[in-house]
């Protein structure tokens, strides 16, 4: 089996987990920083073995997974749809309508997975550098106060928060493109090409998504301990913690270079998006071959949108919980079944 | 037509000719004997010069020593003992004739003979090399591409004397045969681009061909992106550059346009000029032009995002000044920024096709009634006019992407007022997705800066200095699609799709 060593990949996952970082669930995560910064390095560490666990063998090959697959990414997607509209409905003085933002996001990945995989691989890389260039200014401009930081009652955290973060944290839909492009590393023109370099290259993208993890992880600690250092035991009750730190991070000038910040995270959260639309893209083509390209997109344009508009009715019941529940079943699932295989092999 | 063989009698020859162009006044037939034998030799009056067909082979024609009074014998006998001092060639098909003497030969036909003896003795009105009007330059070469196919063939040869430079000629265009030269460097240039190319260019169905801009979108089928992978100069030092990178230079009669293929979004931003000058300051004007295009393409759009969605992003001062303008004029901010977005583009156009000097009588009203009186009624405000004449002038910077930057300026600005910030973000993500879109060439358009190669810093973004540029063997385009394999780096090309990872020299 021979391994991939492609940087792509690792800065598109970067981009993806980053951008789900800054542009957070609306509800706060109400948890002290000495916590959050616990459960993300546990989660991290988990996704390092899940991905290892997962990495080495081809399962992707029968259509219930696909299928199971390309509805949980569409889920993934009308998630970011919603997320965006609510995003901006904390940050931004003037709304849009939810229509509007579902619109551009949704022409955005329609666009992507024409163009293709490659050209999100590509389109990730400047989005990759303006996102973390955004954070490492926005950690180096505002005003933290050390004595902000409180002190860890553990008797006064409630497991049920501490579960919900750790599972949105932990599993979240990155993990299933990631075992997608795992078996289908390079999307060739040619059929006859893209099934021989699929044959020949199908193995670990090696490497990559560990500085994934690691760069999710530095920064969603490091954020965690500068929310509590900026806002004290609010940043706990904050929701859109990144976006609330934006806002202040310019001090007397309040929010002048606020919308920059924006502006970048929502790109790349229009990154994830386009991953999310190309994969979905090339698996409709596989779930379902005898339709046209312009009837898929529509198909999957309807799901997308329709898992939007859910998200938006079941806002308020945390239920984003269980696609990071779903996510864990299937990798469970998807490791039982290499199992299952390796043996019979 | 093309393939059928010539009539073997004089007669049906002239006849055959006579059909073919009558009533052209400039088709010159004179009937002559040469060696004895009765024939007749044709010209295009002003393509083919008669005074220098006279004088370099009239007189060899007409002392020929006793030959039998064959028309083949005696064109035998022209084209290989004779020392007329012109290109000679024999024509065997009708075809074949009506080429010649449409490219400016002379055709001499004999009774008897089923072939014709072609003589270039060319003498077409053309303009002489000079300074190119779109490119110029501060030093170095101040050549630029003519009309004439041949000279700009022998401009590159001039400048890259290399046996490896290879040269092929197509006809293209049903109607007007137009001849399309493909240059590359055989060693440089990857063999499955330059045989692409040829075979898009046979297959491209085109009725007319002017200019290589034409073909275009025959080699770049991507018809929906604002930019194409096609570059155009008008410099011939510059397309031997790209020659000696290993790119494809496509030429075609009739325009002073060469284009080059593959090109990338970077080398808009370059110039000759860079590598005559020093580094630090050829670094200063890309980067310089990088921003100016950035601005001329954003500004109008950010500021009417800002003044209507996120007023705090600006100063109080110009708040201040931006609200009492707003007060005095009609239409909201957004519109009068579309507004005279698109009158600029008006009065450009207008100055543009017109004669020069109604052209500056256009600038000047264009000044005084859109500048000065629609700002004193009230109907324009002085901020709006200012962003628009700085974009304006920011979009001058790169000529060659001019057209994509209004339409992008126009487009974000539209994104800008409809959807504030978000809307420019989003459209921001769709542009990139655009430029970043695979390149029928399987190289990244967006090379070097995406995927990334340190090339970029070298001389993408910035230039290094000649010194450091040569510490490495020279870059060609060989060394862009390449993919590293495996967990000991090995690199092996890729078998499909584009670059993955950037190895630029």
């Amino acid at each position: 089996m021979k391994c991939i060593q492609d940087k792509r990949y690792a800065i598109l996952l970067s981009v993806c987990y980053l951008s789900q970082l800054v542009i957070a669930t609306a509800r706060p995560s109400g948890l002290p920083a000495g916590v959050l910064v616990l459960l993300f390095a546990a989660g991290a560490l988990l996704q390092l073995v899940l991905y290892r666990l997962l990495s080495r063998k081809q399962f992707f090959d029968s259509k219930t997974a696909k299928i199971l697959i390309a509805l949980l990414l569409s889920l993934a997607a009308g998630y970011d749809f919603t997320r965006a509209e609510r995003f901006y409905r904390v940050v931004a003085a003037r709304q849009l309508s939810f229509w509007w933002l579902i619109g551009c996001m949704l022409l955005i990945g329609w666009y992507a997975a024409h163009c293709g995989r490659d050209t999100v691989l590509r389109a990730a890389q400047p989005v990759l550098v303006l996102l973390l260039l955004s954070l490492v200014v926005l950690a180096a401009t505002g005003s933290y106060r050390l004595e902000s930081l409180s002190f860890v009652r553990w008797e006064d955290i409630p497991l049920r928060q501490m579960t919900k973060v750790f599972v949105e944290y932990t599993f979240s839909t990155e993990l299933l493109l990631w075992l997608y492009w795992n078996t289908h590393p390079q999307p060739s023109a040619v059929p006859q090409q893209r099934a021989a370099v699929a044959k020949t290259q199908a193995g670990i993208l090696h490497g990559g998504w560990k500085l994934a993890i690691r760069l999710q992880f530095f920064f969603a600690a490091l954020f965690a301990v500068l929310g509590e250092l900026a806002l004290g035991t609010r940043a706990a009750q904050t929701p859109q913690l990144f976006g609330v730190l934006s806002l202040i991070s310019s001090g007397a000038d309040a929010g002048h270079g606020s919308t920059l910040y924006h502006c970048v995270w929502l790109t790349a959260l229009a990154v994830r998006v386009c991953a999310h639309c190309c994969v979905l893209a090339e698996l409709w083509v596989q779930i379902l071959p005898q339709w046209t390209e312009k009837g898929r997109m529509l198909f999957s344009g309807i799901l997308l949108i329709g898992a939007a508009i859910l998200w938006e009715a079941l806002w308020r019941q945390e239920c984003t919980i269980w696609l990071g529940v779903a996510v864990l079943l299937f990798a469970a699932a998807a490791h039982l079944r290499r199992k299952e295989r390796g043996e019979t092999e | 037509m093309d393939e059928e063989k010539l009539f073997c009698t004089l007669a049906d020859n002239v006849q055959w000719l006579r059909l073919q162009f009558m009533p052209s006044e400039d088709l010159y037939i004179k009937n002559v004997i040469v060696g004895g034998v009765t024939g007749v030799l044709c010209i295009f009056e002003g393509l083919s010069d008669l005074e220098r067909l006279w004088v370099m082979a009239g007189q060899a024609m007409s002392q020929l020593p006793p030959l039998p009074e064959e028309g083949d014998a005696v064109l035998e006998y022209l084209l290989t003992q004779t020392l007329i001092p012109l290109d000679k060639t024999i024509a065997v098909t009708r075809g074949q004739v009506v080429r010649f003497l449409t490219a400016g030969a002379a055709g001499l036909l004999l009774e008897g003979s089923s072939r014709a003896l072609v003589v270039s003795s060319q003498g077409q009105q053309f303009r002489s090399v000079s300074e190119p009007s779109g490119e110029g330059n501060l030093r170095g070469s101040h050549e630029g591409f003519v009309e004439l196919l041949r000279i700009n063939i022998s401009l590159l040869r001039r400048l890259v004397r290399s046996p490896q430079l290879h040269c092929e000629i197509q006809i293209v265009g049903k109607t007007t045969r137009t001849e399309a030269a493909i240059l590359y460097h055989s060693e440089k240039c990857p063999a499955h681009m330059v045989e692409m190319v040829k075979k898009q260019l046979q297959s491209t169905g085109l009725d007319m061909l002017f200019d290589p801009g034409y073909l275009a979108p025959f080699v770049i089928r991507t018809p929906f992106s604002l930019f194409t992978p096609a570059g155009f100069t008008e410099r011939p030092d510059t397309a031997a550059a790209k020659l000696c990178e290993g790119k494809l230079v496509v030429l075609v009669n009739g325009s002073p346009y060469a284009m080059v293929l593959p090109h990338f979004f970077c080398e808009h931003f370059q110039s000759m000029d860079d590598y005559l000058q020093r580094p630090y300051f050829s670094s200063f004007i890309r980067l310089l032009k990088y921003a100016a295009f950035f601005v001329s393409i954003l500004l109008p759009g950010a500021f009417v995002a800002a003044a209507d969605f996120t007023p705090e992003l600006l100063s109080s001062t110009l708040l201040y000044k931006l609200a009492s303008a707003q007060m005095t004029t009609p239409l909201p901010l957004f519109w009068e920024m579309v507004i005279v977005n698109l009158l600029l583009e008006i009065i450009r156009e207008a100055g543009l096709r017109l004669p020069k000097s109604i052209g500056h009588a256009v600038s000047l009203v264009a000044a005084l009634i859109v500048g000065d009186a629609a700002v004193q009624i009230g109907l324009l405000g002085t901020p709006v006019l200012v962003i628009c004449a700085l974009a304006g002038l920011c979009s001058y910077v790169v000529p060659s992407l001019y057209e994509p930057g209004i339409v992008l300026r126009l487009v974000f600005l539209l994104a800008g007022g409809l959807a504030g910030p978000v809307g420019m973000a989003m459209l921001g993500c769709l542009c990139l997705l655009d430029v970043c879109r695979p390149s029928p060439f399987g190289i990244p358009y967006t090379a070097p800066a995406t995927p990334y190669s340190s090339a970029l810093w070298r001389d993408g973004l910035l230039r290094t200095s000649w010194r450091k540029l040569t510490q490495r063997p020279p870059f060609t385009v060989k060394d862009l699609p390449r993919r590293r394999n495996g967990r000991n780096g090995k690199r092996k090309k890729e078998e499909g799709g584009d670059a993955d990872e950037m190895h630029t020299g």
